[in-house]
């Protein structure tokens, strides 16, 4: 047959695939389900059905007769048991939103995500030979078909200068279709309705097929099935109408065995029947309509096998491919492309559920906990990590085919279609005993698992992977006949010199005896951690739980309901986790308020929807981290502590928060200490302000009495009291009015009349209001200004204010004969610089930082009695530093006494600032 | 779903049936190379057997009627 036709057909198959996988993703986005009804679910269960089924068994039948059965019969038996195996399977899968056999395996076992990611290790290796099976039947059986053609590999040709061939082609289409149906979400529980409605499509069209070839072979080239059996018979093909009649039942026995283990361990039955289900009761059709399905497929096998053996009697043709060539042979072309069809939806189907289900475990089980356990924190900083996670299943998916089609490379030429396929079988065979055991057993433990997987593997992995190996050239073949350096007792195939089996049998011995083993003893020996007991007695006891006999919850915490919501947003996108959390809300029938604390039933809904994303190890620990309340189980404790880089960050934070304290500790400290300072400065204060109120009042009060009680006062005196009354008053005046104004410029309420102002008469002014008084008392004053006096930007008054308390100050200080007061300006750095010294007793080192303080008083004198308000600095110091300058005490330059000094900044205005900094030239001195 | 003991004991007959059907040393018995209506004596046994089964877990499969269950008076006839 033309090449170009075979290709044809096949692209407009795979097309019509991708349109029925849109059409169903379409329609289950409107909410009209194609999918959810029992006879598409059955469809999609029997991509059990590879091409194995389609070539092999027509294979295997016309070498060995009814040997091909038990694969099917395996299964039977376990549909028979569904209201025990799978009913429990699919409602644990359900309640614990269960998205593949890894996490199945690992969820039961503690939510153990090492043994999860083994599970998906084994998983990987043990289908990759089954992926590699059916891109070699589709290979085969494209060469078969276009071979009596001669363009027969236009296609192949042009691939092959690359060193590829169309088998290539076919597994990036299929990656493609997985990629584009299977991932497109992130919560694997949501099932995939395009893929199922694609798949169910598939068996449909692979039964369809063999059917057709069968009624063909039966009924058009042979008048029924007795007539071909009669016409077997005279060819001498009776053997071929029994299973093995010497007797010996040992593979059949294996076979039917391993079947039975595979339907259910399997990942791509597992992922199909049970997490892809939507419906329990859609399984009380699918028992009896599956098996049904398996026996209409078989029905024509070994009519077929016959009629190939007749057509072939010569030996020509490989038996494998009697489903092409017999049609081919009788001259029914289109028959043929028809059977090729079937075998390619057979082979398709399993690549992709195979594809998806493996790489949901790769991401979920072991790329995620990596990541989670290396780089807890960058994970956690990441907003939306559902990206990361399709990129992840994406990649795995490519490279799960890439491997597949490796493994056809190099392997699959030296062995026939139902040996690679038993090989898987007896691969994923190995997660029988925790499967089984897991749901059966509450005693079993998570360390009996991991070492009967362990075990079971490697000896499936020494027993008949390796030799495949050796077959291949890959391994020396010595290995496979004299065991590896020579230690005949260690021969893959005939292990501690167990011969007289068939592989098969020999390996499912070895390794099953090992695993189950393995698995009783070690669980029997171990304790199991309160998870394991917890997850044990949910998985055994699921009906119970589901039935309403027991409360399935544990967690107990703290979290409320909006963290939850954010840490499941960033794994399946916030709009979906909000989407969902609200239908939470809305069937418990409350409003959803993201401050309140989140209850149990909250944070296992939560977990649950974060193990559809990442698997339900990794959700656990999550789930732990937010909830910061008391977790039930201490073992749940020391798993999140046990984090090391988390006990790390932990460790930083304390650090950090404890500097924080003792910086805090010590500022606080500071501050009591400045209050306690303050407190008895505000004593004293009140005590001298007291003192300060009183001695003009007595004196007022005195003098009043004496007026008003003294009837012959003369008037003298009169005037004189009066006199003494009136200074008396104006002295509390003046006392109130500085505590008034200094409240006023604290509180900021002061008003204040900034303007340009020349400083001369500023200066002048103080100079005179204070002249009077240094001339009473005998103070000598020299007033020392240069040439050009600036123009400053300030409040008069208040500048004039600051020069009168720091003359007055400084003659009350220098009472003593010679006594005098001096007064400097000097324009320096754009700021006009005035500095008052006396020649009093000056102030101590220690008191010059304190002099300017509110309330501060200078007790120094003879009589150490105050001689001021203690406001008279503090009001300086407020205006100054107002006006942008700052005010200081130094001691005399010229000797004794202090020298108080502060500075305003000069008025911006042009030519002021063209002054000289230093215009001492011909100083005008005022001498009083 | 609900499930009900009887089922369960219905299965487990069936799957015994099935296990004694095809595993020695009953297999052995009529796996000859006679023909009996035109086919081969075990190909008939088997596929009738497969089917006999499949027919069995049909009956226990079917859902219980509603009414049977909720009359405490009428032990549901699991079988039909």
């Amino acid at each position: 047959m033309q090449g170009g036709l075979v290709a044809f057909v096949s692209i407009a198959y795979l097309c019509t695939l991708f349109a029925i996988a849109y059409f169903g993703d379409k329609r289950a986005e409107q909410g009209r389900s194609l999918t959810q009804n029992p006879y598409i679910y059955t469809l999609s269960i029997a991509v059990f059905c590879t091409s194995w089924t389609f070539y092999g068994s027509v294979g295997l039948a016309a070498r060995s007769g009814l040997d091909f059965l038990p694969i099917y019969l395996g299964p039977t038996l376990v549909f028979v048991v569904w209201s025990v195996v799978w009913v429990k399977i699919i409602r644990i899968c359900k309640l614990n939103r269960i998205t593949s056999i890894a996490d199945f395996i690992s969820s039961r076992y503690g939510k153990s995500s090492r043994l999860g990611g083994l599970v998906a290790l084994i998983a990987v290796i043990g289908t990759t030979p089954y992926i590699s099976l059916q891109l070699k039947s589709i290979a085969t059986s494209f060469e078969i078909i276009t071979s009596s053609s001669d363009d027969g590999n236009a296609i192949g040709a042009v691939l092959g200068q690359y060193g590829l061939d169309s088998t290539f082609l076919i597994a990036l289409v299929l990656a493609v279709f997985s990629i584009l149906f299977g991932t497109r979400h992130i919560d694997a529980s949501e099932h995939h309705e395009g893929i199922v409605a694609a798949i169910a499509f598939e068996s449909i069209v692979k039964l369809f097929a063999f059917l057709a070839v069968g009624f063909f072979v039966t009924f058009g080239v042979y008048g029924g099935f007795a007539d071909l059996f009669e016409k077997a018979s005279q060819a001498d093909l009776q053997h071929l109408f029994t299973i093995n009649p010497s007797g010996d039942y040992a593979t059949w026995v294996t076979m039917i065995v391993l079947s039975m283990l595979a339907i259910i361990c399997l990942p791509r039955q597992f992922y199909i029947t049970a997490v892809e289900n939507t419906d329990e009761n859609h399984l009380r059709t699918s028992v009896w309509l599956f098996p049904l399905y398996l026996l209409a497929i078989n029905i024509f096998v070994l009519p077929i096998a016959i009629s190939g053996r007749i057509a072939f009697a010569d030996g020509g043709g490989d038996a494998d491919m009697f489903m092409l060539t017999v049609p081919i042979f009788y001259g029914q072309e289109a028959l043929a492309l028809l059977a090729f069809v079937g075998g390619l939806s057979a082979a398709t189907s399993m690549v992709i559920v195979a594809a998806i289900a493996l790489s949901t475990m790769v991401c979920n089980n072991i790329v995620v906990p990596i990541l989670v356990n290396l780089r807890w924190v960058d994970l956690g900083k990441r907003r939306d990590l559902t990206g990361l996670l399709l990129l992840t299943r994406r990649a795995s998916i490519i490279a799960i085919l890439i491997l597949g089609y490796g493994y056809f490379r190099i392997a699959s030429g030296s062995y026939s279609l139902v040996t690679i396929g038993l090989v898987s079988f007896a691969a994923a065979a190995q997660f029988a005993p925790a499967i089984i055991g897991g749901i059966f057993w509450k005693g079993a433990s998570l360390k009996g698992a991991m070492s009967g997987l362990a075990l079971g593997f490697m000896t499936w992995a020494y027993t008949l992977l390796l030799p495949s190996f050796a077959q291949s050239g890959w391994l020396p073949i010595s290995f496979i006949d004299y065991g590896p350096l020579g230690l005949t007792f260690l021969r893959p195939y005939a292990l501690f010199g167990m011969d007289g089996f068939d592989n098969l049998s020999h390996a499912l011995f070895w390794s099953m005896l090992l695993n189950v083993g393995a698995y009783v003893m070690v669980s029997l020996l171990t304790h199991q951690s309160t998870i394991e007991r917890i997850q044990g007695a949910m998985f055994v006891d699921v009906f119970m739980y589901t039935e309403g006999l027991k409360d399935s919850r544990f967690l107990q915490g703290t979290a409320s309901i909006g963290d939850l919501r954010d840490l499941v947003g960033r794994f399946v996108g916030e709009d979906r986790a909000e989407k969902a959390f609200q239908v939470f809300a809305t069937e418990q029938g409350v409003l959803l308020r993201p401050a309140q604390a989140a209850d149990t039933a909250w944070l296992d809904r939560a977990e649950k929807m974060l193990a559809g994303a990442v698997g339900s190890a990794t959700a656990r620990v999550m789930i732990g981290s937010v909830v910061k309340g008391g977790i039930v189980s201490l073992d749940e404790m020391y798993k999140i502590l046990d984090e090391t880089s988390q006990a790390i960050q932990y460790s930083r934070m304390l650090e950090t928060k404890s500097r924080e304290l003792e910086h805090t500790t010590s500022k606080l400290q500071a501050a009591n200490e400045r209050l306690k300072e303050l407190d008895s400065l505000k004593d004293d204060f009140l005590n001298t302000i007291s003192h300060e109120l009183r001695t003009p009042l007595t004196s007022i009060r005195a003098f009043s009495e004496i007026l008003s009680e003294t009837p012959d006062i003369t008037e003298e005196e009169t005037s004189r009291f009066l006199m003494v009354i009136r200074k008396e008053s104006e002295r509390l005046t003046r006392l109130i009015d500085q505590i008034l104004d200094l409240a006023k410029m604290e509180s900021g309420q002061m008003d204040w009349a900034l303007a340009n102002v020349d400083s001369r008469p500023i200066i002048e002014e103080a100079v005179g209001t204070m002249s009077a008084l240094m001339h009473e008392r005998g103070v000598g004053l020299k007033v020392d200004l240069p040439a050009g006096m600036p123009m400053i930007k300030a409040d008069h008054d208040q500048l004039v204010q600051v020069l009168v308390n720091l003359l007055s100050n400084a003659v009350k200080f220098c009472r003593h004969p010679g006594g005098h007061v001096g007064v400097t300006a000097r324009v320096r750095d754009g700021q006009l610089r005035i500095s008052v010294t006396d020649n009093g007793e000056g102030v101590p080192d220690e008191k010059k930082a304190v002099v300017f303080e509110k309330f501060h008083q200078f007790n120094q004198g003879t009589d150490k009695m105050p001689r001021g308000t203690g406001l008279g600095l503090a009001i300086c110091r407020q205006i100054i530093t107002f006006l942008g300058g700052e005010i200081w005490v130094d001691d005399n330059p010229a000797g004794l006494g202090a020298c108080f000094s502060f500075t305003v900044p000069m008025a911006r205005v042009d030519g002021y600032f063209a002054v000289d900094d230093e215009v001492e030239a011909s100083p005008q001195i005022l001498t009083i | 779903m609900k499930r009900s003991g009887r089922k369960q004991e219905w299965s487990l007959t069936m799957f015994a049936f099935g296990v004694l059907v095809f595993f020695p040393p009953l297999v052995g018995l009529f796996d000859k190379p006679y023909v009996v209506l035109g086919l081969p004596l075990t190909y008939l046994i088997l596929f009738g057997a497969w089917g006999l089964i499949i027919f069995g877990i049909w009956l226990g499969a079917r859902p219980t009627s509603v009414h049977a269950s909720t009359r405490p008076d009428n032990q549901p006839d699991e079988r039909g």
